[in-house]
């Protein structure tokens, strides 16, 4: 059923009418009326946009409430410099998108913790993040600006202005925080300026005294409630919960703000590819493999479980990089085993080097490891390093536990 | 000869518009549809009528929907939250509509945790019904960016919909053929 998904979005897309004539009227006479002078937007919503702005600076000198003094010094303890500076770790999702087990138990892993660091400029739409994981391996760099986006694959263009026949790349909206931590900085700061945030009493977070503000929600800016607990020496934000029915959490473990420093907002260098391809496979010998896989190649042998080899073959992979990069192609090979019980089919595609052309995660924290193996589900793939051999097992029918298929992996002796 | 402005006005007025309002709720729609028919009519006179003019105007309204990404992705996550649609909250909704949506929050957050350039690219295909084609040309990407996006993002869905997904399709379908 290939077209599952785009026939539940076009329902998703289905539902809404269209608009009444009088919309359509305004839109058009606001449309052609550009030639007469340019309006940026709607009356009605620059209407709204107006409403919305002063009823902000109506917050923002409304009383404090009884909290006044832990919130002038939750306040103070962000700072007030022009780039906001945030350090916080959190689980990856979403639940069940990757899962680890390990091998050969079979039990699962606990998901890795992963660390985030934050530049975030609003004034001048600028955020660059560095990821790492919890023992401090970086994987992973992205920086957005108003003129582009790039992360280690280079520059991303997501759209475009047109200028006649001449297309362009866009220049873009000011960069925004990922949503967790935006929820965060945005009702934080705003809810304690406000007068929002209520003090809900103390606790030990982390061995840390804290005290807990609770922050309502606010349905019109789709902001869920969240609690948040503040040092009760330092006056930091220590952790964050959101307080809804799909709740994150997260630990800060600084937050500050900096000067402006243009040299932190350059784009990281091009380390990952764009897109890869694979060339038609070629039938080879199961005992050729280990020669085009420097040496080491694993498989389940002529049989395993009721499946049969039915099939080994040569693959070329092509990685491409960003044409900003000015970096070169590059190939590398690929063997698959193709196994089969009816109509059952079972591959085991595997590589020297971590190959994203093969489906695998490379770089971050579900590159494929030792001892351990990767179900990505539920669309029955998962992913290992087995001696050295970086291995990708797919399923297309059937239930072969893909635990026991890769602790079955055996190396295949020339 | 190609068309004039109000002539793709009046074929393009209810597609784009309802693509926008399906993405950003019918507020802002209103406001991506006229700015998007601003510029165009603005670049009317240069723009080449041997072209295709939809994907023309699906990039214009791209780049100014990108401008509310966030606002997206947080009626999307409130709808995975609640189940309560933010887009249709405002609109005359039958129940018998309202009772097919079981699996819609679910499909809300798959939308919510796709990559925006994935999401750019999955939405003009499946709801602005463009081709691989129109929208490289919309999005000035290469068609095999194109096709390399549309192909991660719709296997990204079909993994979040899971079996689950298909069976609440199929009632769906059958929900559809009975009326």
């Amino acid at each position: 059923m290939s077209t599952d998904d785009l026939h539940t979005l076009r329902e998703f897309r289905a539902e809404l009418p269209p608009p009444d004539e009088e919309t359509r009227r305004r839109i058009y006479e606001h449309a052609t009326r550009e030639a007469r002078g340019r309006r940026r937007r709607l009356p009605a919503v620059g209407l709204a946009a107006a409403a919305a702005a002063a009823t902000v600076a109506v917050l923002l000198v409304s009383p404090w409430g009884g909290n006044t003094g832990l919130v002038q010094r939750a306040l103070a303890a962000v700072g007030s410099g022009e780039v906001l500076h945030v350090v916080f770790t959190e689980q990856p999702g979403p639940p069940g998108w990757y899962g680890a087990v390990s091998l050969p138990s079979g039990k699962p892993l606990p998901d890795p913790i992963l660390r985030r660091e934050v530049w975030y400029d609003q004034s001048r739409g600028l955020e660059k993040s560095v990821f790492s994981l919890g023992n401090g391996n970086g994987f992973g760099e992205s920086i957005e600006t108003p003129q582009a986006d790039y992360n280690s694959a280079g520059r991303i263009t997501n759209a475009v202005t047109v200028d006649g026949n001449k297309v362009t790349p866009s220049v873009g909206p000011s960069a925004s925080l990922e949503p967790a931590l935006a929820d965060f900085v945005d009702e934080y700061q705003s809810a304690l300026a406000s007068g929002q945030a209520t003090r809900t009493g103390t606790g030990q977070v982390d061995g840390h005294d804290v005290t807990w503000l609770h922050i309502a929600a606010d349905p019109a800016h789709y902001d869920p409630a969240m609690d948040v607990a503040i040092d009760s020496s330092t006056y930091a934000p220590v952790q964050v919960r959101t307080d809804d029915a799909d709740p994150v959490q997260f630990d800060v473990s600084e937050i500050d703000t900096q000067a402006y420093d243009p040299s932190l907002f350059t784009p990281p260098p091009v380390t990952s590819p764009v897109s890869a391809s694979t060339g038609a496979p070629t039938p080879i010998d199961a005992t050729q493999a280990p020669g085009l896989l420097d040496g080491k190649a694993v498989w389940l042998g002529q049989s395993w479980n009721g499946y049969e080899l039915v099939g080994v073959a040569q693959e070329q992979v092509t990685d491409s990089y960003s044409p900003d990069s000015g970096k070169q192609p590059v190939q590398s090979v690929a063997v698959v085993f193709t196994y089969a019980d009816g109509s059952d089919m079972l591959e085991i595609a595997e590589t020297a080097q971590c190959e994203f052309g093969l489906g695998l995660s490379c770089g971050g924290p579900y590159q494929p490891q030792d001892g351990v193996l990767f179900l990505h589900q539920p669309d029955s793939s998962s992913t290992t390093l087995d001696d050295g051999v970086y291995v990708a097992i797919r399923q297309n029918g059937g239930d072969a536990d893909p635990v026991a298929v890769a602790n079955a992996l055996q190396s295949i002796t020339r | 000869m190609g068309r004039s402005f109000d002539e793709v006005f009046s074929a393009e007025f209810d597609a784009l518009h309802g693509y926008a309002a399906r993405r950003l709720g019918r507020s802002a729609a209103d406001d991506v549809t006229a700015e998007t028919f601003a510029i165009a009519f603005r670049r009317w006179g240069d723009l080449d009528p041997s072209r295709p003019v939809r994907p023309w105007l699906y990039g214009i309204a791209s780049n100014l929907i990108r401008h509310h990404w966030r606002k997206e992705r947080r009626m999307l996550r409130a709808y995975a939250r609640t189940g309560d649609d933010p887009v249709l909250a405002e609109e005359d909704v039958s129940l018998e509509r309202l009772a097919a949506r079981a699996l819609q929050p679910r499909l809300a957050a798959a939308l919510a945790d796709l990559r925006r350039e994935e999401r750019d690219v999955l939405l003009l295909h499946a709801w602005a019904e463009l081709g691989d084609a129109e929208i490289a040309e919309s999005l000035s990407l290469p068609v095999g960016t194109v096709k390399s996006r549309l192909s991660r993002a719709r296997e990204q869905l079909r993994n979040r919909l899971g079996p689950i997904g298909q069976v609440e399709v199929e009632r769906l379908n059958t929900v559809e053929e009975r009326r």
